[in-house]
Formats: structure tokens, C-alpha cells, sequence
């Protein structure tokens, strides 16, 4: 199978990139990366070739395409792919606003090709065993959920608007929001949310507290923020906490892991063994190229979680409850 | 003679300044004693005469209406424990701004009274909220977990929770500016496997007396507030 990266812009493309190196009969063809030095660099890493024209990329013969571009790029690199008849897995949040969302899935939908979202934390191990306990009715009935993503500012195009479309709130509200929602198969019907910068002198919001209500009456709070600092043991954090009738179980996706202290920078970090969830995601998305079966988190996923973490800055803008 | 009800588990007497005593039932106490004497929290200690002419401090977790009287002291179990008031000396250390995480789970809806002594004690550490949304588990499931999202203003947010679930326990997070700041009463706990009593949720005698707060008007409107937000849910 062929695969293309378009744009090395949101850092997860290398690992993405990894992902596709370590997987048999797949091959990384072509990278897209309008950066020339960026491009030139990825390229030689991961022995492939670098195309500066979006055009010429797509022409060649590749099954599919993972956009990891800046988050307004999403709409037009998505829409040229499925024209160019690409599968696709794009990188989360789906767009910066629901019309483009919404467009992206209709013309993916027309062009009869797979538009699958980025929400690697499904691929998480221990995220999947919670999802089986509550499937085998360990927990009862689900109540409640606390949940917290907790990172560093990224910094570059995360902190400007127009290309991000949103700061910490949008960057780390929608992977949880996506875990709650495949957990209930439910939608969030409310949101209340306060949102502000406080970790960094930055032009855009670095942390937020959410409170949710799912249709079925189940509620949950949730913390996102970019106020892990880099002397911090590790980059940030993943942990929901389900509450139900029966049990209460709490989930730490970057649990596993050793702690080793030094006299360097950082006089304790945290050194992760678990399961590479993103290459969960990327084999996920190759079998179903392979199978042409649905994808695993649809487009619609992908808009369902961005309309929660808009609708939490248009919560905290008017000091008031959103429904959905 | 100054009296203390607390609930026997939490209550440290070790290395104590004060002349203290633990007595059984109120007629072991001795009118005009300087001892400070230690009682289980009992209703019917509570009701007692013996102890009403007594300079009494009470838990607000034992508080009823009918056993309040102005004048008296009321202590509040999180202002109490060792490392709250550590965290209030590294909150106001590296100034205020940032976000609160604060979890307390619960044995029974009896205890209930403690978490709006935490609210009490956080408000008071983190300011006069600005507005305050209040979502509780529903139906037959009602008060299984609160959430409350409180927008203190100044640059302080938090999440101030409560979970039913047949154990006592706190979590509190701290994200401040470059300064994280971490608890939670079990893996602090130092004996494991844990014993009947958490020894990370203990607090001592002199500081029930150092902390505890002179029953007013005032006090009591705050604490009826938030009880009346618990109940009621109502924005601010």
C-alpha cells in the first residue's frame, strides 16, 4: 500500500511517519510540505521524496494520504486529496469550523473515499480496556466522567489563531470529548465552560474548564490546558476517570512508565513504555484502506468533538450554558 | 474548659501543646478544668447540657441547627490537614493565578457536610466566585458526583468535585504559573496496605484550636449559601 504525508507542520507527522515505516507492504512514497527546508529534511529522514506543488503530489499513485497540517489548511488539503481520489486520515481537530468540517465530510462522501480522524487515544491500551469494562457491564451504569489533557504549549502556528483556529481548549478538549462520546455512543447536549491564558503571555486562550452533559443525563468535567512547563516529568497527561453505578475507575493513558532522576535539566521524567498509540491509529487506518470498510472514527466524530470545544469558548465569551 | 467534638479517627493528640484529655462521655468533664478535653462527635454528646456552658469547638461535618449557638467554634476538616496548609503556604508563595482540581470522595450522603466545608474553606482561600455552575448525577443516582466550575476571577478557575464511593479521599491539583502543585490522601498514605484509618487524613488538636472559626451571622449565611447552591444548582 502507498501512503502520503501532507505537511510535517503538526509534529505528530513523524511519528506518523515512523508508524508507516514499521508497518509491512506499506510504503511511505511522498511527502507534501509547501516548507522547503522542513521537506527537504523529513524527506531525507524518512528516505522518501519531497514535493513542494500540492498538484504534483497528488497526481502520483498512492491509496491514501495523512494530512498533518496546520488545522486551516485542513479543509482545502482534504478536499483536494478526495478529488484526487485519496483515502484520508487527517489530523484532529477535523477544522476550525463546523461549515468547513461539514464540507470536508460531504466531499469525501461524494468522491467516495474514506475520511478517517486522527483521535489516536482510542489506540490507547488502557483506554481500550476501560471501553471493555464498561462494554461487559463492570461498572454499571456510567454517571459521571472526570477527565484531564494537560500539555505544553506547542508554541509555532498552535498559538496563532487563524491557522489553529483555537488555543489549548481546542487542542486538548476534543480527544476526551471523542473518548466520553465512543464511550456513551451518546452526544453532549451542554456545555459550560471557562476559558482564559494564564501559563504563557501568548495571544490565545492556554487553559479551560469544561462541564458537559450528555443526552443521557451523564456529566463530566474536564480539564485542558497547556500548563505543563518543560521541567515537568513528562510532556502532560491523559486520564479520564469513569463513574459509574456499580465502580469508579480512573484511566491513565501514560501511565507505564519509569521515572529517572539525574542531576540534568529535568531532575525527574518520566520515561513512557506503553503501546505507541499512533501507530494503533495508522495500522487502524491501513486496514480499513485495505478492507474498504468504514472508518474506525469517522468525519462526523470528528465534528461532534468540535462542536463541544467550540461551543466551550462561546460558553466562557457569554458567561453562560450552550446547548447543543 | 474548652471542649473539642471530633471525629476520633482524624484527630491527632501526639506532641499536643495543649494540656489535653480524651474522655469517654461529657460527665467526665471538670468545671473550671484548664484541660482541653476531646470527645467522639456523637449526637448525643452534641445535645448534652454538660458541654453547652463549655467553650465548645465542633466540626462543621457534626453541625445541626438545632446544636448551633453564636459564640461557639466550628472547624472545618480541610483547613485542618497538614498538607492544605502547606498548600496554602505554596499557592500564596508563587501568586495565585491558575487552575484548581479538587476531588473529595465520600463514604455515605451523610458526610455531605464536609464538602461544603471544603467549598467553604477553597472559597475562601481562592476568592469570592464570580459565577458558579453546579451539575449533579440524576434520578436514583442524584448526588452520586457534583461538579462544581467556579470562575473566581483574577486569573483563578477550578473544578471542586465530589464522588460518593464508600471511602474517604482527597485529590487536589494545583496548575499554577510554573508551579504544579499535587495531592492525593492515597498515595500519600504512608502505611500500605492502609490501615482502618487513613494517616494521611489526620489532623491535630492544635490546630482545630488554632483554626476553628467563631460561629457568626456571617458564617453561617456563607455556609448556607453553598449549601443552598448544592441543593439548588443555581447560577450565579
Amino acid at each position: 500500500m502507498k501512503i502520503g504525508i501532507m505537511s510535517f507542520a503538526h509534529m505528530h507527522a513523524y511519528s506518523y511517519a515512523d508508524a508507516i515505516h514499521k508497518l509491512p507492504n506499506v510504503e511511505l512514497v511522498a511527502i507534501f510540505d509547501e516548507c522547503l527546508e522542513r521537506g527537504s529534511e523529513v524527506a531525507k529522514q524518512f528516505n522518501t521524496i519531497h514535493y513542494i506543488n500540492q498538484e504534483e503530489f497528488l497526481a502520483l499513485e498512492m491509496d491514501a494520504v495523512i494530512i498533518s497540517s496546520e488545522n486551516n489548511r485542513h479543509k482545502e488539503m482534504v478536499v483536494n486529496a478526495a478529488k484526487a481520489k485519496k483515502h484520508i486520515l487527517c489530523e484532529k481537530p477535523i477544522a476550525i469550523t463546523l461549515e468547513d468540517a461539514q464540507d470536508m465530510i460531504q466531499v469525501c462522501k461524494e468522491e467516495g473515499v474514506m475520511l478517517q480522524i486522527a483521535y489516536p487515544v482510542r489506540f490507547s491500551k488502557p483506554i481500550r480496556k476501560l471501553k471493555k469494562m464498561i462494554d461487559d457491564g463492570e461498572l454499571g451504569d456510567v454517571l459521571a466522567f472526570r477527565s484531564t489533557n494537560r500539555g505544553q504549549n506547542p508554541g509555532g502556528w498552535f498559538i496563532d489563531k487563524e491557522q489553529s483556529g483555537g488555543g489549548a481548549v481546542l487542542d486538548h478538549t476534543v480527544h476526551m470529548v471523542d473518548i466520553m462520546r465512543w464511550i456513551l455512543n451518546d452526544e453532549v447536549v451542554e456545555v459550560k465552560a471557562l476559558v482564559d491564558s494564564y501559563f504563557h503571555d501568548i495571544p490565545i486562550d492556554d487553559a479551560g474548564l469544561l462541564t458537559l452533559e450528555f443526552a443521557n443525563g451523564v456529566i463530566a468535567s474536564h480539564d485542558a490546558s497547556w500548563s505543563r512547563f518543560t521541567e515537568y516529568p513528562t510532556w502532560g497527561d491523559v486520564v479520564i476517570e469513569v463513574i459509574g453505578t456499580k465502580q469508579t475507575v480512573k484511566v491513565d493513558a501514560f501511565s507505564e512508565h519509569i521515572r529517572v532522576f539525574s542531576k540534568e535539566e529535568k531532575s525527574l521524567e518520566n520515561h513512557f513504555y506503553g503501546d505507541d498509540m499512533d501507530f494503533g491509529l495508522v495500522q487502524d487506518f491501513i486496514n480499513c484502506v485495505k478492507k474498504g470498510s468504514e472508518p474506525s472514527i469517522t468525519g462526523y466524530d470528528g465534528l461532534k468533538s468540535l462542536e463541544v470545544a467550540l461551543a466551550a469558548y462561546k460558553s466562557s465569551e457569554l458567561k453562560k450554558s450552550i446547548c447543543l | 474548659m474548652k471542649v473539642v467534638l471530633a471525629d476520633l479517627w482524624k484527630i491527632n493528640l501526639d506532641h499536643s501543646l495543649e494540656n489535653n484529655c480524651l474522655v469517654d462521655a461529657p460527665n467526665q468533664l471538670k468545671k473550671g478544668s484548664t484541660t482541653t478535653y476531646v470527645l467522639a462527635q456523637t449526637n448525643e454528646h452534641l445535645a448534652s447540657d454538660t458541654i453547652r456552658n463549655a467553650s465548645l469547638y465542633l466540626p462543621y461535618s457534626a453541625l445541626t441547627i438545632d446544636h448551633l449557638a453564636f459564640g461557639q467554634r466550628l472547624y472545618f476538616d480541610l483547613e485542618n490537614y497538614p498538607f492544605y496548609q502547606r498548600v496554602v503556604e505554596l499557592i500564596g508563595e508563587h501568586g495565585m493565578k491558575g487552575i484548581l482540581r479538587y476531588r473529595r470522595t465520600l463514604n455515605s450522603i451523610e458526610d455531605t457536610p464536609l464538602f461544603i466545608g471544603d467549598l467553604y474553606i477553597l472559597t475562601s482561600l481562592l476568592g469570592k466566585p464570580v459565577d458558579i455552575q453546579v451539575k449533579q448525577t440524576k434520578g436514583s443516582q442524584a448526588s452520586m458526583h457534583t461538579i462544581c466550575l467556579i470562575h473566581f476571577g483574577n486569573g483563578r478557575l477550578a473544578h471542586i468535585e465530589c464522588t460518593l464511593s464508600k471511602q474517604e479521599r482527597i485529590e487536589f491539583e494545583w496548575s499554577g504559573v510554573n508551579k504544579i502543585i499535587e495531592f492525593d490522601s492515597h498515595h500519600m498514605e504512608p502505611i500500605h496496605p492502609s490501615q482502618n484509618a487513613s494517616l494521611s487524613m489526620t489532623y491535630s488538636l492544635d490546630s482545630i484550636l488554632r483554626n476553628a472559626h467563631e460561629v457568626t451571622e456571617e458564617l453561617i449565611g456563607d455556609l448556607d449559601y453553598i449549601k443552598d447552591l448544592l441543593d439548588g444548582g443555581r447560577l450565579v
